[in-house]
């Protein structure tokens, strides 16, 4: 936690390595918050379409990106 | 469906419930499969894994990582970081979770709601069904009435799923594998003849 404390203050010297590093969270929490709202749309029935329109992405990339880890395929025999 | 199952082949399919259940993953996918066949006793599908330097405990770490709450999950590292540019990882931890239920920023689900096709109270993920229908088929192929651990083996490698990443990231080329298990099945076959 003190380690934690510290880093916060530091980040105010606007030092690369904190600033990036936040970043770099930001974006694992950024994907991890993508990936649970995708899945929560899909399972509620919305279409990639409006996945996409909401995220202003391409249909194509949200597809891309998601449906490995859905690889539930509609229509799919199962 | 696993009427025509040896028993190696049902204890593949009920090692890999197991294993689902473990990892407490909410779907049973090739993956699970392939782990769980890695853990049967000698026969023509492992000892093809083996010769292709396949390492079962790896993959089972891979497969905890791939579709687990280890691995890339958000750590106390990231919590510090975060705050240190004003995002406050508890607190949106705890809102995710109010909607979505415990753990919901750490697991990496990977089924969304139909509820078919039920093993052992699992879902079957359809990757998975198709990978056994797969074997079927190889079965068939082979003119053999009952589906083994190397035809649920040649059925994984047809399907390019989760099953084949886990091979892949060994640097084993499946097609490799698969090449180990004919020729192991050839070897039987010359010596049964």
């Amino acid at each position: 936690m003190d380690n934690a404390v510290d880093l916060a203050s530091e980040a105010t010297d606007a030092d690369p390595a904190v600033g990036l590093r936040a970043v770099a969270a930001l974006r694992k929490l950024l994907d991890r918050l993508e990936a649970l709202q995708v899945d929560n749309a899909r399972t509620l029935g919305w279409s990639w379409q409006a996945i996409a329109d909401e995220l202003h992405v391409s249909k194509q990339a949200v597809h891309k990106k998601h449906r490995e880890r859905r690889p539930f395929r509609r229509g799919a025999s199962a | 469906m696993f009427e025509r199952f040896t028993p190696d082949a049902r204890r593949i399919v009920t090692g890999a419930v197991e294993i689902a259940t473990q990892f407490h993953h909410d779907a049973l996918g090739p993956d699970h499969l392939l782990v769980a066949l890695a853990g049967t006793g000698p026969n023509v599908a492992t000892q093809a894994m083996i010769a292709c330097g396949f390492d079962p405990g790896r993959a089972r770490e891979d497969l905890a990582r791939v579709v687990g709450s280890s691995g890339d999950d958000l750590n106390e590292e990231d919590a510090a970081a975060l705050r240190s540019i004003g995002v406050d990882l508890d607190e949106v931890r705890r809102r995710t979770e109010a909607s979505f239920g415990p753990g919901a920023l750490e697991r990496r689900r990977r089924w969304y709601g139909r509820r078919r096709g039920r093993v052992c109270g699992l879902p079957f993920m359809p990757e998975a069904k198709q990978a056994l229908e797969l074997a079927l088929r190889e079965a068939i192929r082979m003119d053999q009435r009952s589906i083994g651990p190397e035809h649920v083996l040649l059925g994984l490698l047809r399907l390019d799923a989760t099953s084949a990443h886990l091979i892949r990231a060994q640097g084993i080329d499946p097609r490799r594998l698969r090449a180990e298990v004919e020729r192991g099945l050839d070897h039987l076959r010359r010596r049964g003849a």
